[in-house]
């Protein structure tokens, strides 16, 4: 007979050139437990199952290489023996703990369906949607339902879930799969000119960002629940759901880092960012070094104020007195402030280049940010 | 009682900015109040800080007797409308309205009494199985404001709820609102940064800039006293013409003087004037564009306050122009009656009706009160 993990992991060996071995083992070996991995004398080695894991003679990386193999081979096994529904169920478990929110005992996420689903024949597709509150104050029975009232009252179909703080969301958190394919009827007021200028794919992300920013305010008009929300890249197979929600959790990163968020991130809109997001803490280190160069002080630390000057002049396009203008500052004492950013830090943020540089720098600077 | 009273209240998203500042209003019961200012000037944030939707950073903040700085947004007895009037798009009107009330737990029938009453006022008692879909704008608008109304708050909140209708339904809606507000007898705050919204609406307007309350008064005192240039540029439309110089005395008259400009101001400014010590110095003129004047009534009325002009444009506006003129290097707006034939290129006297003259400190931009007013 053959094993449920055989067809993918032969998929995926093919595909990376990778060739496991697959070794028996004892039920009673102190091993790793089924889906982690470990190292034996130089070689990364998978735990299959209880009898099994895998041996592979090549390099498996990076470490997200290593992870969505493990995750495709835990879904190929849930699908291989349990109906879809609680499939699904059971997946946004194993999402969570994929992307490091796994709980104590007793203080799992539970994930609710949204409107009617008994007519769906496999998992919709649809992006995942973090909405957590602005305050860090626990809500209460009384407005935890509420709050999901309106979410269900807006979300047309799709599930959505509590998730309680872990390292990567430090606040309690509603965790919602919007589901696009029974969203046709947008929320009335909304309805926005198709934009011609993007790809298809880009225009339903920037709708669904509207319709999550609609379904904010009702939150705040109707459950008095003042929140934010990040967006996940679209989900369109089971697989991609764990880019999908780790995508909505890097698109969260962003937004805890900004000085002033906007209330919807849409993990689409921030490349830069989350370019940023991935870079090494030595790529970090040599950046800095080398934007530091020009500066007297060498390690370059803007003021709020200065960063918020900066912040200003690269939303008006570097035009002066556009900038003056969002800033709410005379022309005059934003030229002072120009002036002192090129005396602190040795850059000309009229210049692009100069701009850029610095406002990379806040973006790296960031990123180091612990939250 | 409905009263709201904000007391020192400050807000500060980070350390070093604060997006509202030492705010001090005392709003009565049954109250229509428009906060009115550029983008940015701390409206949202305000209202958003009276809803409880933002923590105050500093102050007190009084619904009726009670201090609700601490008390939740759900217990303050407010009811929101926003600028995205979203309804549920799968619920019926009366299913949107009884929505919140449904989601508090109110009975039933009371619930169903409540959305009819609001039904009847807003006058969409035939709408009340359509779904959302099916209203027009300023319907949905209705619904949107039948969603707050139900609740029956003490007081109502609301943002720049128009913004999102054509400029017709928005004028048509301005009225509604105010009839609204006659209908039920709350305390209304209602924001806009359309001063003429905010001139047509409230009983008393609050012009903010960058966190600070510049003027709190009706739309007649602001728009005829307006405390400094800010509030003078900001409300009317054309804005006020400001003028350059310095005033001069003379064998006891005082004089407004700027290139090619000499114009001898009313008597009765002088004590101000003189109090203010604005004599000998640079001062900015204000002069409303309705109250400059080419009939030859003003003209031969008021010979030593008028101004020798170039015109550089003519608006036609139907029954009115819009002259855009220079004088002495200095740019004007004139609005007189279309009856007028004026041509760009040509040149034209113009009266001050000197009544009507503002005059500002040039370094403090304050305005000199009138004689009248002290
Ligand atoms: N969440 C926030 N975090 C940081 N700063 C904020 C936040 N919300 C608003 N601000 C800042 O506070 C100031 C006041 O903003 P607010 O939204 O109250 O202005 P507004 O008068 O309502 O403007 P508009 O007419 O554009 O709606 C602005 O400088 C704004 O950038
Ligand atoms: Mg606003």
């Amino acid at each position: 007979m053959s094993r449920w993990w055989e067809g993918a992991l032969r998929r995926w060996g093919d595909a990376l050139r990778l060739h496991p071995e697959v070794v028996q083992v004892q039920d009673d070996e102190a091993l790793p437990r089924v889906g982690e991995w470990w190292r034996e004398q130089g070689n990364w080695c998978l735990r299959l199952d209880q009898q099994h894991y895998a041996l592979f003679h090549a390099e498996v990386e990076p470490e997200s290489v290593r992870q969505a193999l493990s995750w495709t081979l835990q879904l190929s096994r849930q699908a291989s023996h349990r109906s879809w529904k609680d499939v699904v169920l059971n997946w946004f478990q194993e999402y969570l703990t994929a992307v490091g929110m796994a709980h104590e005992a007793g203080e799992r996420a539970v994930m609710t369906g949204i409107g009617d689903l008994s007519a769906l024949a496999a998992m919709p597709q649809g992006y995942f949607v973090w909405i957590h509150p602005i305050r860090q104050e626990l809500p209460t029975v009384e407005s935890e339902r509420a709050v999901e009232e309106v979410v269900r009252a807006i979300a047309g179909k799709g599930w959505l879930g509590w998730v309680p703080p872990s390292p990567s969301i430090p606040s309690y958190t509603l965790l919602v799969y919007y589901s696009v394919d029974g969203a046709e009827e947008s929320v009335h007021g909304l309805e926005t000119e198709p934009n011609m200028d993007v790809s298809p794919e880009y225009a339903e992300a920037l709708r669904v960002k509207e319709h999550v920013s609609s379904l904010l305010t009702q939150l705040e008009a109707d459950a008095f629940y003042t929140a934010r929300a990040a967006v996940g890249c679209k989900v369109t197979a089971p697989a991609e759901a764990v880019a999908g929600m780790q995508t909505a959790l890097a698109a969260w990163r962003v937004q805890s880092m900004a000085s002033h968020p906007g209330r919807v991130c849409l993990w689409a809109e921030t490349p830069v960012e989350q370019l940023l997001l991935q870079l090494s803490s030595e790529s970090r280190r040599t950046f800095r070094q080398m934007v530091g160069l020009r500066s007297r002080g060498r390690d370059i630390q803007l003021t709020p104020e200065l960063r918020e000057t900066l912040e200003g002049i690269v939303a008006a396009n570097l035009n002066v007195s556009e900038a003056a203008r969002l800033l709410y500052l005379h022309r005059n004492t934003l030229l002072h402030r120009i002036e002192r950013i090129r005396e602190q830090t040795g850059y000309d943020v009229r210049n692009f280049k100069d701009a850029m540089v610095l406002w990379l720098l806040q973006g790296v600077q960031g990123a180091e940010r612990p939250e | 009682m409905a009263r709201v009273t904000l007391q020192h209240i400050w807000k500060k998203y980070t350390n070093d900015v604060a997006a509202v500042k030492d705010f001090n209003l005392d709003i009565e019961d049954k109250e229509f109040v428009v906060f009115v200012g550029p983008s940015g000037c701390g409206k949202t944030t305000t209202l958003r800080m009276i809803a409880g939707l933002e923590d105050i950073t500093s102050g007190d903040l009084y619904i009726g007797d009670r201090r609700v700085n601490d008390v939740a947004p759900k217990d303050r007895d407010i009811a929101m409308v926003f600028q995205n009037y979203a309804l549920y798009p799968h619920m019926s009107v009366y299913q949107n309205m009884a929505f919140g009330l449904k989601l508090r737990k109110v009975p039933k029938p009371e619930i169903d009494q409540r959305v009819r009453q609001a039904a009847k006022i807003l006058d969409i008692e035939h709408l009340l199985d359509r779904k959302p879909k099916a209203l027009s704008g300023g319907q949905r608008q209705r619904v949107a404001l039948g969603r707050a109304i139900v609740r029956e708050p003490q007081v109502f909140l609301m943002d720049e709820p128009l913004s999102n209708l054509d400029a017709k339904l928005r004028v048509q809606m301005r009225a509604e609102i105010r009839k609204l507000h006659q209908s039920i007898q709350t305390t209304f705050i209602y924001v806009t940064h359309d001063q003429t919204e905010a001139m047509t609406m409230g009983d008393r307007i609050v012009v903010m800039r960058d966190g600070v309350i510049q003027q709190a008064d009706t739309p007649q005192q602001v728009y005829n006293h307006p405390v400094n240039m800010f509030v003078a540029g900001f409300i009317g439309s054309p804005a006020m013409n400001f003028l350059r110089g310095e005033l001069a005395e003379e064998s006891g008259s005082i004089f407004f003087r700027a290139p090619e400009m000499s114009i001898k101001l009313p008597k009765g400014r002088y004590p101000s004037l003189r109090n203010a010590g604005v004599v000998g110095k640079s001062v900015v003129l204000g002069i409303r564009p309705e109250d400059l004047h080419n009939d030859e009534v003003f003209l031969t009325t008021y010979p030593d306050a008028t101004l020798r002009t170039n015109v550089e444009v003519v608006e036609h506006m139907g029954s009115e122009l819009y002259l855009h003129v220079t004088a002495g290097g200095q740019t004007l707006v004139a609005r007189v009656s279309a009856r007028f034939d004026v041509k760009p290129g040509t040149s034209l006297p113009l009266a001050l009706d000197l009544n009507k003259v503002h005059v500002f400190d040039a370094e403090t931009e304050q305005a000199i009160p009138h004689a009248a007013q002290e």
